[in-house]
């Protein structure tokens, strides 16, 4: 199985902090949000707006998205998962994690650490 | 694919003529450009620019990058010295770039906008121009053709499609939880693991230090004791680890043939589906682009229907890929040759009952209706054809009935009351390409 890491750092100001996670490349997967080992939320190939408390809280911590993404497509071996981060219902830059896989009709194992900062 | 001729060039084929009975035996199984589309076969071609020049390039060049485009014509074009010779390139231009909008729910089901921008495919292909044949060929220049295709109603999935997928989503989140508790495993003891150490270190400075008897053998014992505490706590999760594994290998073996199964599902879609493709080539004397003149055009209109026979599949992959299928096929086709001021239409369909996955029945009938210049007049073929699979890559096949002419007649496998079997590679009755 493929594996795609990526750590990302995404500074907050005090207020309301949601996350959007999107599968895309027409694939289908499945993603679930942990808060250490907690996990926050489970969903499919959208996860809309996941609300993850106040960024003055948020600051300092870190919570970890695990998504498998499955090659389903008959068009292309491209997957991709696109992280986007609100605050204060501003949305922040979209950070999208590219992946290929060589084996048709494969998986990948999409972990994402999403770091809050200052 | 049916009745091509290039089906000649493979396998064993057996010509049955009234009172007359041919063998053709062939040697090697046909490349896979062999099994290219003809102007005359039913379904709009895939690769539209190579089926009206009507030539069967080695392999049709497929990048799927816009930098692979510009490198794979560059170094066509460098190679050739000039026009390259026998080449086939298809691009779909959407494809060409990452799509990390596009959701799975909009892949599966596109509108027909989605369907047409998301399909369509731009084809060229080139073939040497020459006149006459072996030693006294002279070379004319070079023809070259482009085309278009694209699905404009893909079809409807089938009902198992999404309890299938959603199957793969569950266990998607089992595999997850799964991943994380081997990674986690050694975590977990990582603590104990560590206080055990830092006893295990002093029981071992106090065993060493010792000189009393009674300290030597109590601290020996004690340390004794802290290795093994320890050997056991690895032991555990090298046993934890294996467990996950074993729950792990089979899950992700589960849902990779799912996924391959859900692809599979996509191509054999079910109900309305309309296709269109076009083409046109010209010729380019002494490769002189600025010169190139009109040969020939081609339109294809590809409308079907499929329908599973005996209800639906339900919810098992196994049974939707295996169930029974009518395919109601039909086709307008227009064909127009500049060089002879030939026009011809073609109307026609073909029904296909899929019998099982691997056996398939079908009959066709094509009108053709010539006008402009051309000295035939019009004409029609009906051809039926029996196709069984043998393995993932051989097909039996037989087919009877006529064709359109009497030259047709002589290079397809089709013949005037007659019957044909042969082995190929591709499917010739197989819809889902």
């Amino acid at each position: 199985m493929d594996d795609e890491k990526k750590a990302i750092s995404v500074p907050v100001a005090n207020g309301p902090v949601g996350l959007t996670i999107m599968i895309g490349e027409g694939q289908l997967g499945a993603s679930t949000v942990f808060r250490g080992n907690q996990p926050l939320v489970r969903g499919g190939v959208v996860i809309a707006d996941l609300n993850l408390g106040d960024g003055a809280k948020l600051r300092g911590t870190n919570i970890v998205v695990e998504s498998i993404v499955n090659d389903i497509s008959t068009h292309t071996n491209r997957m991709s998962v696109t992280y986007v981060v609100s605050n204060n219902g501003r949305r922040l830059t979209p950070v999208v994690v590219p992946h290929v896989v060589t084996t048709e009709g494969q998986l990948c194992r999409f972990q994402t650490s999403i770091t809050f900062t200052v | 694919m049916p009745l091509s001729n290039q089906h000649h060039v493979h396998g064993l084929a057996m010509r049955t003529h009234p009172g007359l009975v041919t063998l053709l035996i062939c040697a090697a199984l046909a490349p896979d450009a062999a099994a290219q589309t003809t102007v005359n076969d039913l379904k709009a071609p895939s690769s539209p620019a190579v089926t009206i020049l009507g030539t069967s390039p080695t392999t049709i060049e497929q990048p799927d990058t816009p930098q692979a485009v510009v490198f794979n014509l560059a170094s066509s074009i460098a190679d050739a010295g000039g026009i390259p010779q026998n080449y086939a390139m298809q691009v779909t231009p959407y494809w060409l770039r990452s799509q990390p909008e596009l959701l799975f729910s909009s892949y599966i089901r596109p509108t027909i906008a989605q369907s047409i921008a998301r399909s369509f495919a731009v084809s060229v292909a080139t073939a040497d121009w020459t006149q006459g044949t072996g030693k006294s060929a002279e070379d004319l220049g070079s023809r070259l053709a482009v085309g278009f295709g694209t699905v404009v109603i893909p079809g409807s999935l089938d009902p198992a499609y999404d309890t299938i997928a959603k199957g793969i989503q569950a266990d998607n989140h089992k595999l997850i939880d799964l991943l994380r508790a081997k990674s986690d495993a050694p975590k977990t003891a990582e603590p104990r693991l560590a206080a055990l150490k830092v006893a295990a270190a002093e029981q071992r400075k106090q065993f060493e230090a010792a000189k009393e008897v009674d300290v030597l053998v109590r601290t020996y014992v004690q340390l004794s004791e802290t290795e093994g505490a320890i050997a056991r706590i690895n032991a555990d999760v090298a046993r934890m680890v294996s467990d996950l594994d074993a729950q792990i290998t089979p899950l992700q073996a589960s849902i990779v043939k799912r996924t391959l199964d859900l692809q599979k599902l996509n191509v054999k879609r079910l109900g309305l589906a309309l296709s269109v493709a076009g083409a046109w080539s010209g010729r380019s004397p002494n490769d002189v682009i600025g010169r190139t003149a009109s040969e020939r055009l081609g339109l294809w209109f590809t409308p079907s229907y499929k329908t599973q026979i005996g209800g639906t599949s339900g919810s098992s992959d196994e049974a939707a890929l295996s169930s029974r299928a009518l395919t109601a096929l039909g086709v307008v086709r227009y064909l127009s040759d500049r060089t002879d001021g030939s026009n011809a239409w073609d109307v026609g369909g073909r029904l296909v009952f899929e019998i099982s996955g691997s056996i398939a029945v079908s009959g066709e009938a094509v009108g053709r209706w010539n006008d402009g210049n051309s000295a035939e007049e019009s004409t029609w073929r009906a051809v039926g054809i029996v196709e069984t699979r043998l393995a993932d890559n051989a097909y039996l096949f037989a087919s009877f009935g006529r064709d359109f002419t009497e030259e047709e007649q002589e290079r397809s496998l089709v013949s005037i009351i007659g019957i044909n079997f042969g082995f190929g590679k591709k499917p010739t009755v197989t819809l889902d390409q």
